[in-house]
C-alpha cells in the first residue's frame, strides 16, 4: 500500500530480535517467581498468571503469547488440563507445556511435552526454544 | 552480569493480572528488576529468602488477611531500608495512606510514568541519605 514502507531495508526488521513471550501459569508463588526469573534471564518476555482464570484474562487482553507453561493442579475454576483444552479450542497453534507432580493419563493434543515436578527449568527452556 | 546485581529491585503487589503485568513490564523497561506478587504473603516469602528489595509498590486492597496498610506499617517498622509506595482506587484511602507514605497515595488509575517517577524519587532520596556524612 505504502511504497515508502517497501523501501525500508529488510535488515531493519532484523535489528529488533523477536522476543518470545512465555505465559507462566502457577499458583505457588516461589515456583512461579523462580521460573519467571529464569526465563527472563534467558531472554524471554514472561507474563505471570496465578491461575487459569488469570491466564484467560492475559490471552483475552491481546497480549501476544508464544508458549504457555502451566501447572496442572491449581486453585481457580480450571486446572491446567482444562486450560490446555480451552486454549486448543480458542488459540489453535499456541503450545502448552504442562507440569505436575503426576503425569496425566492423556495429554491434550496441543501439549507437546510434560514435565514431572520438580522440573529442570533448563530442560523446559530447551523445549520452548524448540517450539518457537 | 554485575550491572544486573546493581539494578534496584522493586516488588509490585497487585492482584489484577493485567494491571500487574502492565506496570511490571513498564518498570522493567525502566531498568528495574521487578518481582510480581499477588498477596502480602508473597512479599514475606521474598524477604525471608533474603532477596534484597529497594521499593515495594503495593495496592491497598490485597487478597488474604493482610492489606496494603498493614504491609506498609510492617515495612516501616521492621524493614526501614525498604521504601513503600501505596496505590488505591478507594476513596478515603488517601488520608490513611498519608501517615504511612512520605508522598501520599498514588490514586488509581495511575500513569505508569508517575509510578516510575515516584520510585525514582524514593531511590534518589535514599542514595542522598546514605551519602550524607554522619
Amino acid at each position: 500500500m505504502n511504497k515508502r514502507d517497501e523501501s525500508i531495508p529488510s535488515g531493519q526488521a532484523d535489528t529488533k530480535a523477536r522476543v518470545v513471550t512465555v505465559l507462566i501459569v502457577e499458583d505457588h508463588f516461589w515456583t512461579r517467581y523462580t521460573a519467571a526469573e529464569y526465563f527472563r534471564g534467558a531472554g524471554y518476555r514472561v507474563i505471570e498468571a496465578n491461575d487459569a482464570d488469570e491466564a484467560l484474562s492475559v490471552l483475552a487482553s491481546g497480549n501476544q503469547v508464544h508458549v504457555v507453561f502451566s501447572d496442572i493442579r491449581m486453585s481457580g475454576s480450571m486446572d491446567g488440563l482444562a486450560l490446555a483444552n480451552w486454549i486448543a479450542q480458542r488459540y489453535p497453534g499456541l503450545p502448552v507445556i504442562l507440569t505436575s507432580g503426576r503425569r496425566p493419563d492423556v495429554l491434550p493434543a496441543n501439549c507437546p511435552c510434560f514435565f514431572i515436578k520438580p522440573c529442570s527449568l533448563g530442560d523446559v527452556e530447551r523445549e520452548i526454544r524448540g517450539l518457537v | 552480569m554485575a550491572s544486573a546485581a546493581e539494578r534496584p529491585v522493586i516488588m509490585v503487589l497487585e492482584s489484577d493480572v493485567i494491571v500487574r503485568t502492565e506496570i511490571a513490564e513498564y518498570l522493567r523497561e525502566c531498568g528495574y528488576k521487578v518481582i510480581e506478587g499477588i498477596a502480602a504473603n508473597d512479599l514475606w516469602i521474598i524477604i525471608d529468602a533474603k532477596v534484597e528489595l529497594d521499593v515495594v509498590f503495593s495496592e491497598v486492597n490485597l487478597p488474604g488477611e493482610t492489606d496494603g496498610f498493614t504491609v506498609a506499617r510492617r515495612i516501616r517498622q521492621t524493614y526501614p531500608e525498604i521504601d513503600i509506595i501505596l496505590t488505591s482506587s478507594i476513596e478515603g484511602a488517601a488520608e490513611k495512606i498519608q501517615d504511612l507514605c512520605v508522598e501520599g497515595p498514588l490514586k488509581k488509575p495511575y500513569r505508569a510514568e508517575d509510578v516510575a517517577a515516584r520510585i525514582h524519587l524514593a531511590l534518589g532520596r535514599r542514595r542522598s541519605a546514605t551519602r550524607k556524612p554522619k
